[in-house]
């Protein structure tokens, strides 16, 4: 839940993410910012990270001051219309 | 205690660095450099000097910043987390929405022409990188000086290696030193050739400069440099891999460290687990005992200063100490090699014994909240235990959740969330100490405005609470359930919430819970248009507030009271008490009762037919809650809407929007002037007085500069007298008028214009 969160703020913080995701990432840790989607009427902001593990995520945040309710796995799908029209 | 932020200038850099010496072609290079880039990182090995010369540069190029130049210390903080939490704090802000502060921080920098000096940034390189990086990207005229060992590593930044002293500069800092220890000391034909092979033997570096010099008060300029070149034959400590330069300034340290007793040793050790600053009451418990007599703290700390192992603030009463970090980081060593955890957690038991004697509810309380900001690093660190020791997370809910007051009066309700959710996840199982807690982040997060946050934490409190018969905790969670109801516009359900809250806290006693209460039900009732129960309501609360010596709920009892008697169409009454109100939150600093005031007095002014005051009123308020920053709760927004929108009418749209523009472009004690201006005699004048001041004039004038926020440096700068004796004034100041904190004389000042000489004021403007 982030209230009031902007379009244009969303993008100063996947700059921090990508930035923070960077310099944290290497010497054995992999992590990569991937993606954000912004839910404006629920101020909800959901981010996607490809990470070795979950401390690894919740640190990447931290050190862009992003803050978090919780960080779940996930699986992505491709999409079948994406497969048919291959 | 530091001045009242809402009273301070446009800058927080410690004004006039009386101990400056030499680097003018630095200086100099600097300035050039940071004329061409937007972030310039002074770098260099501790104690060369890089906060000095950051401090001078930003002091020399203030000018071209009309919008401030802001000093954000980071030496003290360890959680990467809270380095934009410290921003706010330099910057004077709030953090009173549950927005994204990295963003807040932007939109409120994006405007201004603004210098922000980061200081000893490098154990939070990465989060100071990100968030340089964010502000840089969305603050076109922002301008950030950097101190750190390493540079941030990010694109656009300038890096400077700040260099030790030339020969002739480190020769003059040294006598400079010595002259504070050997009164008359001058270097002379005699001894120029020892100060010039020692300050050589020192490398120039002001750290080890200023410790040597300091041993001058027992031994000669010769026997130092002999000591010394003896010593660093034999000393090995510090890394061997560390640069010579940084190996010279560590044993500098072991040597200066070696020259004292035992005693003073083990007190330098079991000084590093405090965080800033801290004070000899707080020194004394938590470093005294085995082998180090209570007794003997006073003269061993008095030691420790004539040392330059301890920096002195003479500034604060009580005196305050602090030590400058790589002092910290070396006794921070020697304690480890002597197993110093039982002194975290006697610091951690001081601390915690200190926030759960406070009473939030009481004559006290804004000297406590004023308190508890000056500890707030040793609170950090406090809590930081209890987070990282096993076994300590329920003490650390338990502090937590103590200082809920504190955490919303100050403006630091993310930070108190931080630490109270982090406690909940450590896996604690069900305890009075966690329905507590819960109801605490519900709190905290309802004040916020993130309803539905603050909803599931206060339902889980409450079934926990009800579950364990924890009384008290199930009264509170109901009672800010219903407050979640009331910013959701459910009036019957928060209305019946509430009562049901106030019959829970009368059963358990609880007159803080109570007081709160009825003012919470008193803003429902007059939503409701029940302006005669809500005034009955707020006049126990208000007897409450008084029966206690308590200012806080009183001040938002009084506010509440000038709404509702608006409502009951008694405009003159209502009006009188809105200016009490703001007077009351004025005294307190309470940041965000002070916008709501100010709207208040816009409604009142608007339904008075007074469209140009009500106007700048809306405009004040505007400004007062985007420095928090915060929006008007909704239920606000109706009496909001319909007073802009008489006031547009009835003076046009140009006159409206002027007379808006004007309020909004107000600071906040421009605007506290502005709505004060029809002054009206209300408790605070009437129980003092405005006799002639106690003050003489010279203590006067230094009462009105410190009233302005000017640093006692800065003070002595304008009045052209030296530091020690504005140290002085202050604290005959505070002796004479029976106070404790610079908050205090800036109030004191303002209540008492009258009384302060014109001839002071003429002085000083």
């Amino acid at each position: 839940m982030i209230p009031g969160l902007t379009v244009q703020q969303l993008s100063i913080a996947q700059h921090a993410m990508v930035e923070s995701a960077r310099r944290l990432g290497g010497d054995g840790a992999r992590i990569r910012y991937i993606r954000s989607m912004l839910i404006p009427g629920q101020s909800r902001c959901l981010c996607l990270f490809e990470a070795d593990h979950r401390n690894l995520v919740r640190t990447v945040n931290e050190t862009a001051q992003f803050p978090f309710s919780r960080i779940d796995e996930a699986v992505e799908l491709v999409t079948p219309l994406t497969v048919t029209a291959k | 205690m530091r001045a009242s932020r809402s009273e301070r200038g446009l800058h927080n850099v410690p004004a006039g660095i009386t101990s400056f010496v030499g680097r003018r072609q630095e200086l100099a290079e600097i300035k050039h450099l940071f004329s061409g880039s937007r972030l310039l990182t002074l770098t260099g090995m501790g104690g060369v000097g890089k906060t000095r010369l950051a401090l001078r540069v930003a002091i020399d190029i203030q000018r071209a910043f009309p919008d401030g130049v802001w000093l954000a210390e980071l030496a003290a903080l360890n959680d990467p987390a809270l380095v934009t939490h410290a921003m706010f704090d330099a910057l004077d802000l709030r953090d009173q929405s549950a927005r994204w502060l990295v963003a807040t921080l932007a939109e409120y920098l994006a405007p201004k022409r603004a210098l922000i000096v980061l200081d000893n940034v490098e154990h939070l390189l990465d989060a100071c990188a990100v968030l340089a990086d964010a502000l840089l990207r969305s603050c076109p005229e922002l301008r950030i000086l950097v101190t750190s060992r390493r540079p941030l590593g990010i694109s656009g930044e300038v890096s400077f290696t700040v260099p030790p002293l030339p020969r002739s500069e480190a020769v003059r800092l040294f006598a400079e030193r010595a002259v504070s220890v050997v009164p008359g000391f001058a270097v002379t034909a005699e001894n120029e050739t020892a100060v010039g092979q020692l300050c050589k033997q020192l490398e120039g570096i002001p750290l080890a400069i200023e410790l040597a010099a300091a041993r001058l008060n027992v031994l000669s300029v010769e026997q130092l440099l002999v000591r010394l070149q003896d010593r660093f034959r034999l000393l090995t400590t510090g890394s061997r891999t560390a640069l010579p330069r940084q190996q010279t300034l560590w044993r500098t340290i072991e040597w200066s460290y070696g020259l004292l007793s035992l005693a003073d040793q083990m007190l330098w050790q079991r000084l590093t687990v405090f965080s800033g600053s801290f004070d000899l009451e707080a020194i004394e418990y938590v470093c005294a005992g085995e082998h180090l007599p209570t007794e003997a703290v006073l003269d061993q700390v008095g030691r420790l200063v004539d040392q330059s192992i301890l920096v002195r603030d003479a500034t604060r009463n009580p005196v305050r100490y602090s030590m400058l970090e790589s002092i910290r980081q070396f006794g921070r060593e020697k304690l480890h090699e002597s197993g110093g955890a039982d002194f975290r957690r006697r610091h951690r038991d001081y601390y915690r014994q200190l926030v759960m004697a406070m009473q939030p509810f009481g004559a006290s309380q804004v000297q406590w909240f004023d308190r508890l900001s000056l500890e707030h690093s040793n609170l950090r660190t406090a809590l930081d235990y209890c987070l990282t020791e096993a076994g300590q997370a329920g003490a650390g809910m338990e502090l937590a959740s103590a200082l809920w007051l504190y955490w919303e009066t100050r403006g630091r309700l993310s930070e108190g969330r931080r630490w109270i959710d982090q406690f909940l996840s450590s896996g604690s199982g069900p305890s009075a100490v966690r329905a507590r807690a819960l109801w605490t982040a519900g709190y905290l997060a309802v004040v916020q405005g993130d309803v539905p946050s603050a909803r599931a934490l206060l339902q889980e409190g409450r079934d926990l609470s009800m579950a364990l018969s924890e009384d008290r905790s199930a009264a509170f969670s109901i009672h800010f359930l219903g407050r979640v109801l009331l910013f959701q516009e459910n009036l019957g359900g928060s209305a019946a919430l509430t009562e049901h809250a106030i019959v829970l806290h009368r059963q358990a006693g609880d007159e803080t819970g109570l007081g709160f209460a009825l003012v919470q039900l008193a803003i429902t009732r007059c939503f409701q248009r029940r302006a005669a129960d809500a005034i009955r309501l707020l006049e126990e609360s208000a007897d409450i507030s008084n029966r206690h010596g308590e200012r806080w709920n009183l001040s938002y009892v009084l506010w509440a009271l000038g709404f509702a008697t608006w409502l009951a169409g008694r405009a003159d009454d209502a009006a009188e008490l809105e200016l009490r109100a703001l007077r009351l939150k004025r005294d307190i600093d309470d940041r965000v009762g002070i916008p709501l005031c100010i709207e208040a007095m816009a409604w009142i002014a608007g339904s008075a037919g007074k469209q140009d005051r009500a106007a700048a009123l809306l405009g004040c308020a505007r400004s007062a809650l985007q420095a928090i920053p915060s929006p008007l709760p909704n239920p606000f927004r109706t009496y909001h809407d319909g007073c802009e929108a008489q006031a547009r009418a009835r003076l046009g749209e140009m006159a409206f929007s002027a007379a808006l523009g004007k309020g909004e472009s107000m600071s906040l004690q421009e605007a506290l002037r502005f709505a004060l201006e029809e002054k009206v005699i209300g408790p605070a004048a009437e129980t003092q007085p405005r006799g002639p001041s106690p003050l003489s004039r010279r203590e006067a004038e230094t009462a009105s500069l410190v009233a302005q926020g000017l640093s006692n440096r800065a003070v002595a700068a304008k009045l052209m007298i030296s530091e020690r004796t504005v140290d002085s004034h202050v604290l005959n100041i505070l002796n004479k008028l029976g106070i404790q904190s610079r908050t205090e004389i800036a109030s004191w000042v303002i209540r008492h214009q009258d009384s302060v000489p014109a001839s002071a004021l003429s002085r000083i403007r």
